[in-house]
């Protein structure tokens, strides 16, 4: 067993992907949009949708902004067109496809609930119907399934390579958007008898992420890839265990979760569901950083 | 995949090594002099496509390690709009116009042989333009050229008359990570 610090003098690259904290809110931006659309489904207030739409722009503008050649956009997607050259089978392609969906999605939706251009009973009709909304809940899990599928496609990153975490961030991701379902709640901003499942879905969520954190960590200190098991390691005990056991167990999760089941104070939810939303970022700031290559031994 | 039926590839001899680091110079020089007194930004190395491996987890060895010219290249199958690709002679380019600089093919690359540009925001890699342009005067690629152990060699491995070929068939050699199924055309003399 090798320990982190040896590790990192064999493979110390990660930095050179330049995969930090803009990927890290790209991430959570997505989870909380997709997930958020999800459970729109039974919500369908404007301020939601709003916030959703917010949420999806800035991810991608977060992700675009990323890019280090993002100036030669627009040119490579018109070579790769005219020379077939798409990568239809790449996560990242599959990505920037549903991203773009979501956000022209999204704008279109928020602009019917303000009534910006699409004004009227037929547009306000059909963004209160189940197949309207059906659409949208079905795109926001693509989203979120997506960028768990980002991560997993990283081949030269083995901690990444987890089926789990396309679960995982659908499951933070709903945590993070009860959190915000909650936060408009108490702050009179949608109706609280349209989201009466909000504490139970929250402690069921929270539960249910607590329990696919452990498979994730499980699977990977079981694994027979060095690098796998240092990512698993680095957060358990390594430099990204504060923010991993203080900032997504103990007030991401479980202070979220004890509290939820304790008590309704608007008080203590507020504070709940602010810290639900920053450990699902957390999570996957964690995440990402625990990232190593695998060494090169012969 | 790479269906080409040339396939050019690297010999690196590990027995025959001697550290000085003519080929990372070199690399640089021909590829991207612009970066010969600058390093690459986080990574404590020159920049070049050929980065330094050392180990002494299971037996002491240093090795030179660059893109592996992959058969089923991760870089390739995870770029979204194609700008990786297998050319005539089964190396793995990089084209820049199709590329918007999103770093997956760096992220993707099991060996960490990719690193990005801090000018023009392309991911790097050998083989370089410069290099390029070597192979295609008939010319070996700079790193060889400019060993002085003859620690390296570059050509077709499917040509059973070529030096490669030979070389790899008189000595005990190894590719890396072969577990990681990139089916990589890097030859490590061991």
């Amino acid at each position: 067993m090798t320990n982190i610090a040896d590790f990192n003098l064999m493979t110390t690259q990660l930095e050179a992907a330049h995969w930090g904290w803009t990927i890290a809110l790209f991430l959570w931006a997505v989870g909380l949009s997709g997930m958020g659309f999800f459970l729109n489904y039974w919500v369908r207030q404007k301020k939601f949708v709003y916030l959703l739409t917010a949420a999806a722009i800035i991810g991608t503008l977060l992700v675009v902004s990323h890019l280090a050649r993002m100036l030669n956009l627009p040119f490579a997607v018109l070579s790769s067109v005219f020379d077939m050259a798409l990568n239809l089978s790449s996560w990242m392609f599959i990505g920037i496809c549903l991203l773009s969906l979501l956000c022209v999605g999204s704008l279109f939706y928020s602009m019917i609930c303000a009534g910006i251009l699409f004004k009227g009973e037929k547009w306000q009709q059909m963004a209160d119907s189940n197949w309207f909304n059906g659409i949208f809940s079905a795109l926001g899990a693509a989203c979120t399934v997506y960028s768990g599928f980002l991560l997993t496609q990283a081949v030269g990153i083995p901690f990444w390579n987890s089926a789990i975490i396309p679960i995982l961030w659908i499951i933070s991701g709903m945590a993070c958007s009860v959190g915000a379902i909650e936060l408009l709640m108490v702050f009179g901003q949608i109706d609280a008898s349209r989201v009466k499942w909000s504490r139970t879905t929250s402690i069921w969520v929270e539960i249910a992420e607590l329990l696919t954190i452990f498979a994730f960590l499980h699977v990977s200190l079981s694994s027979n890839m060095e690098a796998a098991r240092v990512g698993a390691e680095s957060l358990l005990y390594g430099p990204n265990a504060l923010m991993f056991w203080l900032g997504v167990i103990l007030f991401g999760s479980l202070v979220p979760l004890v509290a939820t089941i304790l008590t309704r104070s608007h008080k203590v939810l507020v504070c709940t569901a602010v810290l639900g939303i920053i450990g699902a970022l957390l999570l996957r700031a964690s995440v990402l950083f625990a990232g190593y290559y695998d060494p090169i031994l012969m | 995949m790479s269906e080409s039926k040339k396939q050019l590839a690297h010999l690196f001899d590990a027995t025959q090594c001697i550290g000085c680091g003519a080929c990372v110079l070199a690399c640089s020089q021909t590829n991207f002099p612009e970066m010969l007194n600058r390093s690459i930004p986080k990574r404590n190395w020159p920049a070049s496509n050929i980065r330094k491996v050392q180990s002494e987890v299971r037996r002491p060895v240093t090795l030179l390690v660059q893109c592996q010219q992959c058969s089923d290249a991760p870089c390739v199958r995870t770029c979204p709009f194609g700008a990786n690709y297998y050319d005539e002679n089964g190396l793995v380019r990089t084209d820049p116009n199709k590329c918007v600089g999103c770093n997956y093919c760096i992220a993707s690359c099991p060996y960490d042989a990719r690193w990005s540009h801090p000018d023009s925001g392309l991911p790097m890699k050998c083989i370089g333009e410069g290099c390029m342009k070597l192979i295609e005067n008939g010319e070996q690629p700079a790193c060889v050229k400019a060993c002085p152990a003859g620690a390296r060699a570059f050509g077709d491995i499917n040509d059973p008359n070529s030096l490669i070929a030979q070389r790899i068939r008189q000595s005990k050699t190894e590719t890396l990570m072969p577990q990681k199924g990139t089916r990589p055309n890097f030859f490590v003399v061991v």
